[in-house]
């Protein structure tokens, strides 16, 4: 299991890799039936690295996320598979166990992070919530220093530590909701659609920070987001997600130019360039499935303008094209240059 | 802060003198000179009846009556009540305020911490087997006919178990012989006070312990207030008042059974709010923060999720202050307490006029600083509207 996951890791980072998942199923139950959310997901993140998760609405990147970080609804149900932090397998804790991993070893910006607030105590006292729970030794003082440097390291004056949520603008509370997620030193971060709900200007803005800070720990970040341009800025790796299934995983610098999973190679042709020469844009048609009842095989072949029989009577295996570039698609082969389909 | 607070008193003060006026128009419309009230009585003599006229302006025109009436208001001057001649209206008035006051203030206390917190545990422990009992228990609080609870509550405690006195301020058998210095009212003002300072007390020293700084300085000085209030008082009522105090308990234990019987009236209202309130809460994104955050359970339910349910309840206060003075006067009149919903009801019978307008007025400045009170706490409980 952990030499296919550090295989995986595709070589940008050598050592064992921080984060290791490896075969993850995660289900919700749910009256009408089970929502197949997380489908036999494998990847490792590696020391240092920055991987990106793209993929439409409701294709299971915050369930993926959450499953990390084990903050699953009580519907939820991890049914197989293993998430490797550290040497630990989180999939296997307590709840009590992981409280005290959580936010220390692996912490997360949520998406929708401007609500993250409790709007009646001042930013400071939420963020030092955090810092007594896992440095009790911690004094009051010794804390606020830390925050200050912190809210330095966001870009936020110090002074607004007393302020309540409610006196920040939506940027200063997205930078201080990373700082927050950056106080106790943990080993991964996971940012879900970190900046979203901002405008683009001040978007720009912060995932350069972002991508700076991490570079300057030295830590580990999962970016999650639908939009293909944010994840090419900042993501070495990255993993394209499609109905609960990682379709295909590799270096951002290989993936872009040269996708090879169908979805993948539609997904950038319906962006504007990001990366490369100009091309023409084609629309991406259709719905993701309904998870509740997938379709058979694989799971894009009814949106596949390759699909042909066995894709929809077999699920395709992942297979390495190229070391640390994976793709799950019978006809790789077949998906052509960006910007060469005929509409 | 200061500012904001002025400006809700202003708004009070002209609100209270519409209430008055509107009280005045609506006794114009009324037949009949008021002076002529109470004929049968032999102390009332036709002097007092003219002297009254005078004093009321009746003469007048209505304009003129009106600016008598609002005259002789703010310058404290009820006027004589009938039902009780001769006593003077504000007299009563001194007497009765106290005694609602504490019933109420009891009653609302109680009524709010006890239905805050079962609702919030109804929240926290959703789909548990006591739920739909307690729910069940709630919405029969909030809707039953509340004049045959209060008696169905004398029934069980005071007739049935006897725990209780039934109705009544005091064991008049036990006072006959009290000493000269311990007179009814003096005893229960003092009662009052001695429960006025303890909450303002415990609020003061929570507020003091947060902004000490240091959380575990803080815990340690609000401790040490709580402590120091409590017993100091302790003491003094054990010294200084030790010929009051077995008095008081008698009058104390009077209060017990129309408090509670008022505080579980609004019980279930606030419950079933609270548990709404908590659950909404509970979808919130700062929740989900918290508990990635690695913070236990019980500080996620209480911090930050029953803290921010609290807000709509306590605008809910507002709203359940007219319950509140329809359930006093029906909870006075039915325990004999004393009290200006007694007083305002007996009155309005009798047709005793200034004694109603009295009562009136004066359960209408309660509710105002109980409204003004609660606005001052909702502005200490949300950062957001602070000004
Ligand atoms: N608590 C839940 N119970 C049942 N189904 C759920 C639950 N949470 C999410 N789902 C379903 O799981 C699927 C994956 O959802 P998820 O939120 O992980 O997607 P996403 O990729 O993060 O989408 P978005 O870009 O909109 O955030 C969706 O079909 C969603 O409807
Ligand atoms: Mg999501």
């Amino acid at each position: 299991m952990n030499e296919t996951a550090i295989e995986r890791n595709g070589g940008v980072q050598s050592g064992r890799p921080i984060l290791e998942v490896d075969g993850l199923v995660m289900h919700y139950r749910t009256k009408a039936g089970d929502v197949s959310a997380v489908e036999e997901v494998t990847f490792a993140l590696g020391r240092g690295e920055a991987l990106g998760l793209v993929g439409e609405s409701g294709c299971g990147k915050t369930s993926v996320a959450m499953t990390l970080i084990r903050l699953l609804p009580d519907n939820a149900i991890i049914k197989e598979g293993s998430v490797v932090l550290d040497g630990l397998n989180v999939a296997e804790l307590t709840d009590g166990e992981m409280r005290k991993h959580r936010w220390a070893d692996i912490s997360m910006v949520f998406q929708g992070a401007m609500n993250a607030w409790n709007p009646v105590y001042k930013v400071g006292d939420q963020i030092m919530e955090a810092l007594e729970q896992h440095f009790p030794d911690m004094s009051e003082a010794e804390g606020r220093v830390r925050i200050a440097e912190l809210f330095e390291l966001v870009g936020l004056s110090p002074a607004m530590m007393d302020r309540y949520p409610h006196e920040f603008s939506g940027g200063m509370r997205q930078r201080a909701v990373i700082a927050m997620a950056l106080s106790c030193n943990p080993k991964v971060i996971i940012a879900d659609e970190p900046t979203t709900a901002l405008d683009v200007i001040v978007q720009d803005q912060i995932l350069k920070e972002l991508r700076k800070i991490q570079e300057e720990l030295g830590m580990s970040i999962i970016y999650i987001s639908h939009d293909v341009a944010v994840i090419a800025e900042v993501s070495d790796r990255i993993g394209v997600m499609y109905a609960g299934r990682l379709v295909e995983l590799g270096a951002t610098d290989e993936v872009f130019p040269r996708p090879r999973h169908p979805y993948t190679y539609l997904l950038l042709s319906s962006t504007p360039s990001v990366v490369g020469p100009r091309r023409r844009l084609a629309p991406l048609e259709g719905e993701p499935p309904n998870l509740l009842a997938p379709p058979t095989g694989c799971r894009f072949q009814p949106r596949c303008p390759f699909a042909a029989e066995i894709c929809a009577s077999q699920d395709p295996p992942s297979q390495e094209l190229a070391p640390g570039h994976h793709v799950a698609c019978w006809h790789w082969e077949q998906v052509p240059e960006l910007g060469r389909l005929e509409a | 802060m200061l500012k904001y607070i002025g400006r809700r008193t202003l708004q009070n003060v002209l609100i209270f003198i519409v209430f008055l006026s509107a009280t005045f128009f609506l006794l114009q419309a009324q037949p009949g000179d008021i002076s002529q009230q109470f004929l049968a009585n032999p102390k009332i003599t036709p002097e007092v009846r003219e002297q009254f006229r005078e004093q009321l302006g009746l003469g007048g025109t209505v304009g003129e009556q009106y600016l008598t009436y609002m005259g002789n208001f703010f310058t404290g001057n009820l006027g004589i009540s009938f039902s009780e001649y001769p006593r003077e209206v504000s007299d009563i008035l001194a007497e009765r305020l106290p005694r609602t006051l504490a019933l109420f203030l009891f009653a609302t206390l109680l009524s709010f911490g006890l239905g805050f917190q079962s609702g919030k545990f109804l929240a926290w422990r959703r789909g548990s087997k006591t739920e739909p009992v307690v729910t069940t228990v709630g919405v029969f609080f909030q809707t039953v006919f509340y004049p045959w609870f209060a008696l169905m509550m004398i029934w069980a405690f005071a007739f049935g178990l006897g725990w209780f006195p039934i109705g009544k301020f005091l064991t008049v058998e036990k006072w006959l012989d009290a000493p000269p210095g311990v007179e009814a009212n003096g005893v229960f003002n003092r009662m009052l006070i001695t429960a006025l300072i303890v909450l303002v007390g415990v609020a003061a020293v929570e507020v003091v312990g947060r902004r000490a700084g240091d959380r575990r300085r803080g815990k340690r000085i609000t401790w040490a207030g709580r402590i120091l209030l409590v017993g100091g008082l302790w003491i003094w009522w054990a010294t200084v008042w030790s010929e009051q105090a077995p008095y008081a308990l008698d009058i104390a234990w009077h209060l017990v059974l129309p408090t509670v019987t008022l505080a579980l009236i609004g019980f279930g209202a606030t419950m079933l709010l609270t548990r709404a309130s908590m659950l909404e809460t509970l979808k919130e994104d700062f929740i989900l923060t918290a508990r990635a955050k690695g913070v236990p359970d019980k500080v996620i339910r209480d911090k930050h999720a029953a803290r921010n349910a609290l807000l709509p309840v306590t605008t809910s206060l507002v709203l359940s202050l007219a319950f509140l003075i329809g359930g006093g006067v029906v909870t006075e009149t039915v325990f004999s307490w004393p009290g200006m919903g007694a007083t305002l009801l007996s009155a309005a019978l009798q047709e005793d006029i200034p004694l109603t307008i009295g009562a009136f007025a004066f359960i209408a400045v309660l509710a105002l600083i109980a409204h003004l009170i609660i606005d001052i706490v909702y502005m200490y409980l949300d950062p957001r509207i602070r000004v």
